[in-house]
């Protein structure tokens, strides 16, 4: 049951947040001559979402603008424990990890920010190296998406299976609404669990073990989770 | 513990899930979202943008897009019942006495392009005959150049009363000779006329087009202000 936070549509503005956006937004600007194939487009991207506060920006392969309003308190639980976890992992283990508002710009020319991502060691190395952006090219290695009230497992399940089309290694969708995971691993067919007790990196984070019960199903509004 | 053997994005059989948001009365959308895309290299300035800008409206209906001055992309929901209605009784007025007096008026969907380069799409508009004739004559273009000459805005739910005043002004400054803020919420108007101050006519029973639209009559207090009993929520 996820019936949006939906506010009084009499009023200009959501009576909650003042804004007027309350749901993604996806806006088709191919009109206006944008090229996404230009080289300096991540990094135009990146500037016109930092002019654009508060409201986050992705960009879909098919050429259209995603604007997002800022994300409640309930589904930051999802994605602030796995970033976390993910931290303290990375700390023993190397590679970078990155929280919600990390641009990585896919082969299909998406730019989407997932929830939460680690890339290797030899990919940071590589980003360190060479001329600074502050967008990351390619997948991660590793992604997390958490379901948020508005969106559609269907949706979700889609952005998903982008990310792994542009080389991420391992991919969990975290749905606390149904209190289930979606995992997804390269080249093979995406597994669904029903309410695990934990998940684990396998061998792209090795011994990396998220207890998502505990941190996250647990943890979510009764009417989200019942 | 369940394998689906698809991967093209379906939920499997039987999942639980809640009802997707579908329905106009679920736009994502609560009011007006102005977007400053000119980091993306967008040049509002360019002899083609006003075209690719109807394009645009075109490629994402069922919203409607503004450009302000400063060059932010408006984007806007779709009018409601109630301002639908409210553009209605102004535009079709204006449009019977057009037919006996010339000139050309428009429905709340044609965008006028400013001199400061913005893009609006007022509620109701017209323009004298002597510019619909160089319109007929000059390469055809989706919009039209320059304010209209009479134009009339409505506050609507999704609009605050400074906002809707100060586009009003930018009307009048891009050369504008006769405007009407029509703002049901407080059963007023706002008369705007080239070079004069804005005068305030509390619950007006009626409009006069004045010298721009000599004989117009609009019969606002029948036709817009008690047509609404008890109005709330507007966008202040």
């Amino acid at each position: 049951m996820t019936t949006a936070a939906k506010p009084a549509r009499q009023s200009g503005a959501t009576a909650e947040t003042g804004l007027s956006l309350w749901l993604p937004l996806r806006v088709d600007l191919s009109a206006l001559g944008i090229d996404p194939r230009a080289p300096d487009f991540a990094e135009r991207f990146f500037r016109m979402a930092c002019d654009n506060e508060p409201y986050e920006f992705e960009y879909t392969a098919q050429g259209e603008l995603v604007v997002m309003p800022p994300a409640g308190w309930e589904s930051n639980i999802g994605e602030n424990e796995t970033n976390v976890t993910l931290a303290f992992w990375r700390r023993e283990n190397g590679g970078y990890a990155s929280s919600q508002n990390v641009l990585y710009q896919l082969p299909s020319g998406a730019m989407y920010m997932p929830d939460a991502a680690w890339i290797t060691q030899e990919r940071f190395d590589a980003l360190r190296s060479g001329e600074y952006r502050s967008t990351i090219p390619g997948a991660p290695d590793f992604v997390v998406e958490v379901r948020s009230r508005t969106d559609r497992v269907e949706a979700g399940l889609a952005k998903m299976q982008e990310w792994m089309d542009g080389g991420a290694r391992l991919g969990w969708y975290i749905d606390p609404y149904g209190r289930r995971v979606y995992v997804y691993r390269t080249g093979r067919e995406v597994e669904v669990l029903d309410d695990p007790d934990t998940l684990s990196g396998e061998d792209v984070l090795a011994g990396f073990v998220f207890e998502v019960k505990r941190l996250v199903f647990d943890r979510y509004t009764e009417l989200a989770c019942r | 513990m369940t394998t689906i053997t698809s991967i093209s994005g379906q939920v499997p059989v039987g999942a639980a899930r809640p009802a997707p948001v579908k329905g106009a009365a679920d736009l994502p959308l609560a009011g007006q979202l102005r977007l400053n895309l000119s980091a993306l290299g967008i040049d509002a300035n360019a002899p083609d943008f006003a075209e690719r800008l109807c394009r645009l409206s075109a490629d994402n209906e069922p919203y409607d897009f503004e450009i302000s001055a400063k060059g932010e992309l408006i984007v806007m929901p779709p009018s409601g019942w109630e301002s639908g209605a409210n553009e209605q009784a102004a535009s079709s007025r204006v449009a019977i006495w057009q037919d006996d007096n010339g000139g050309l008026s428009f429905p709340p969907t044609v965008m006028f392009n400013l001199p400061n380069g913005a893009r609006y799409i007022p509620d109701a508009s017209w323009i004298s005959q002597e510019r619909y004739e160089r319109l007929l004559a000059q390469e055809y273009q989706s919009t039209i150049d320059g304010a209209p000459d009479f134009v009339v805005e409505i506050r609507s739910r999704t609009y605050n009363l400074a906002e809707g005043l100060a586009k009003m002004q930018e009307w009048m400054d891009g050369g504008a000779r006769l405007g009407w803020y029509i703002d049901l919420y407080e059963t007023r108007t706002y008369l705007f006329r080239a070079g004069q101050p804005v005068e305030i006519l509390d619950n007006p029973e009626t409009l006069s087009g004045e010298d721009v639209l000599p004989g117009f009559v609009f019969e606002v207090r029948r036709l817009t202000f008690a047509r609404h009993g008890r109005l709330s929520g507007n966008g202040d």
